[in-house]
């Protein structure tokens, strides 16, 4: 250690210098207080030992000067001092002094109180090297937290959070802290929400976050079931999250046209269904165990149907609300939150009014857990944004011309749904991706004539009556399940026009008898609408640029021109 | 060497001699050192506290004494040191009445702790 000694006598000096080297350490004197500071400063010194009265600079003011130039580094100070009042020796340690020594020296003391220095000041070294390791770890971490919510972000905001039927707040931290919102149109009209908990946050959660906004929306473009969504997203969940890591959810299948709304809740408080007049609020409580608990076995995907008319709205939230504090330490609670729906305020300022409760009821105690709110009104299908996939400039990649044959035999046709395959294979295309719910409807609606009424011969016009549509689903699972042979020939062919217009034209054949279809179909189409419905015909025909049926009518060949 | 033992007997009187035999041994060949600086910085302090007083400059004195008392103080020769510290005081309060008294007092003893400081070397 290097030991600075500033006092103006020269045999104090040398006599304590003579103590301080003896003990093993390197001394550097000084005369004055302003020779100690520019010691200090050219030497960076160890310890300083250092006389009170001195001339030019006394000890103490040179003290506060030297600590006010060590910063965060401790120097420690100890006055040398032959003044014995308890007053004295206090004010040495007022003005920055750490120590103090009396004269006459006493040898022995004189090296415990350096020997303690020395350790306070390794001690104050390595504390703070630790302290910038973990400053930096702290950064980094944070750093790494942003980056992952940044590209969290950028997975699961691609979706119609934003369409004119939901309202939604999500915690505005830079840090993501594991809930999850997702939203998307399906293909066949619709929609799909998805409001996730996860526990944890930070990294874990933003890990476990990715693959379900993935999986959700992916799946849902291609035109999968919500049911088999869930199943794909717990599977993924059970497979990568670590136990105890799990997905609290609220999922839910939005109907336009059947004024509808199916829920599957997992772990998540009760969600509030409220009736347009406000006669009737219906709390929905969670039947499951939350996603990546349970195994693809034991998961139940059973979800319950709630009508839903115009104007009516969903609202659901994540525990973050239930269970924000106030600076007392009281939680919000579900009593709090019911009666901000039992106040009478007009529905469309529920919304606000809850976070607005919320945010009075939590002050200006900081927030320890994620407040996700999100409200979902039924609305007519017509007046949501016509689509949120909209083309960006230049993107106008990806296949272009092709064609592709795809036949199911019997065995296949009774236990696979090819159309998200066959979804996939047209979103490949980017100009068609856009008229994904159009092709999913035209699509959907060819392969089940051709599977129902071709191959499963079942006959369109049973499904006129209440009991006929009954029986037409009985007889549907008998021929099923009896079924041994026949076919489904999908051909879809793709061709563009440099990018700029394309046709795309799909036939599909089946292994049925076809029906008469140039009388049925071309001439009656006005005015015996009805009797067709059963087959879609007509709305099919509206939706593309050609409809034709083929030979004996079991070939239909559909084309759809773009822009 | 009639003289030499009267200082030897003398020693205790002013020094603390336990003291001064450890300050020996912790200062080994350098003690000699030790004493010439000691007294080349005392030599003034007398004739500079007389001056002081003189001008009535009791920080000015305070200073001296102080610094003095410290230096006396280390070498163990208590008697010059509680001189010096009654000055101090005095100057301190500035009652300069009978410090004039304690200067010449300080500075028959610091003779006396000179010499005997000298024999030793």
């Amino acid at each position: 250690m290097k030991i600075l000694i500033a006092d103006d006598n020269a045999s104090d000096r040398l006599l304590l210098s003579k103590i301080i080297s003896k003990q093993g350490h390197a001394v550097i004197e000084a005369e004055n207080g302003k020779q100690a500071i520019d010691c200090y400063v050219k030497e960076a010194p160890d310890i300083i030992l250092m006389d009170v009265l001195m001339p030019e600079l006394d000890g103490k003011q040179a003290a506060k000067e030297i600590k006010h130039l060590a910063g965060e580094d401790l120097i420690p100070i100890i006055f040398l001092t032959s003044l014995v009042d308890a007053q004295s020796l206090a004010d040495c340690l007022k003005s920055g002094g750490d120590d103090f020594l009396t004269k006459p020296y006493n040898n022995i003391i004189l090296k415990a109180k350096v020997d303690a220095f020395v350790r306070m000041r390794k001690m104050h070294g390595t504390l703070q090297k630790q302290r910038d390791t973990i400053a930096n770890n702290n950064q980094h971490m944070l750093h790494e937290q942003r980056v992952a919510k940044a590209v969290f972000d950028n997975v699961a905001h691609s979706g119609c959070l934003d369409a004119s039927n939901i309202k939604y707040m999500l915690s505005p931290l830079a840090v993501f802290n594991g809930d999850v919102l997702l939203a998307a149109r399906k293909p066949s009209g619709g929609m799909h929400v998805f409001l996730g908990d996860f526990t944890g946050h930070g990294l874990p959660a933003a890990i476990g976050a990715m693959p379900v906004a993935e999986i959700f929306y992916g799946m849902t473009a291609k035109g999968f079931a919500l049911r088999d969504i869930m199943r794909e997203i717990n599977l993924k969940l059970k497979s990568i999250l670590h136990v105890g890591f799990f997905c609290c959810a609220a999922v839910v299948d939005l109907s336009f046209t059947k004024r509808s709304i199916s829920i599957w809740m997992g772990g998540v408080p009760d969600c509030y269904l409220l009736s347009k007049q406000g006669e009737t609020l219906k709390s929905i409580r969670s039947h499951h165990l939350p996603l990546g608990v349970l195994s693809s076995e034991q998961f139940d995907d059973e979800m319950t149907e709630y009508g839903m008319d115009i104007g009516d709205r969903l609202f659901m939230w994540s525990d973050g609300i239930v269970e924000s504090r106030n600076s007392k330490g009281d939680m919000f609670g579900e009593e709090r939150l019911r009666a901000i729906f039992e106040q009478n305020i007009k529905h469309d300022l529920l919304f606000d009014a809850v976070q607005d409760t919320v945010s009075i009821f939590v002050g200006e105690s900081e927030r320890d857990d994620d407040t996700t709110l999100i409200e979902l009104k039924m609305v007519e299908e017509s007046e949501l944004e016509q689509s949120e996939l909209v083309l960006k400039q230049g993107t106008i990649i990806g296949p272009s011309d092709w064609k592709m044959e795809y036949q199911l035999g019997a065995e296949s046709l009774r236990n696979f749904n090819p159309l998200p395959l066959l979804m996939h294979i047209m979103m490949e295309v980017p100009a068609l991706r856009i008229m994904g719910g159009q092709l999913y409807t035209i699509v959907a609606e060819l392969f089940s004539n051709a599977f129902e009424h071709g191959v499963l011969k079942l006959d369109s016009e049973l499904k006129l009556t209440p009991t006929g549509f009954a029986e037409y689903y009985v007889l549907r699972q008998q021929r099923l399940d009896q079924l041994k042979s026949g076919f489904v020939k999908i051909n879809m062919t793709h061709s563009s026009e440099a990018g700029r217009s394309g046709i795309f034209r799909l036939m599909i054949e089946d292994s049925g008898d076809g029906f008469d279809f140039s009388e049925k179909v071309y001439q009656n189409m006005e005015t015996t609408q009805n009797k067709f419905s059963g087959r879609g015909i007509p709305l099919i025909h509206s939706l593309c640029h050609s409809l034709e049926y083929l030979e004996s009518g079991n070939k239909v060949v559909a084309e759809i021109h773009w822009p | 060497m009639e003289i030499i033992r009267e200082l030897e007997l003398d020693k205790a009187s002013h020094f603390d001699t336990e003291a001064l035999t450890m300050l020996e041994e912790i200062m080994e060949n350098e003690f000699p050192e030790l004493i010439q600086v000691f007294i080349s910085d005392s030599d003034p302090r007398l004739s500079a506290m007389q001056q002081a007083l003189d001008n009535q400059d009791c920080s000015g004195l305070r200073e001296l004494a102080h610094s003095f008392k410290g230096a006396s103080g280390n070498l163990s020769a208590l008697p010059l040191a509680e001189l010096c510290f009654k000055i101090e005081e005095k100057a301190r309060v500035a009652d300069l009445e009978g410090v004039q008294d304690l200067i010449n007092r300080s500075g028959t003893e610091y003779q006396t702790v000179k010499s005997i400081l000298l024999s030793l070397v």
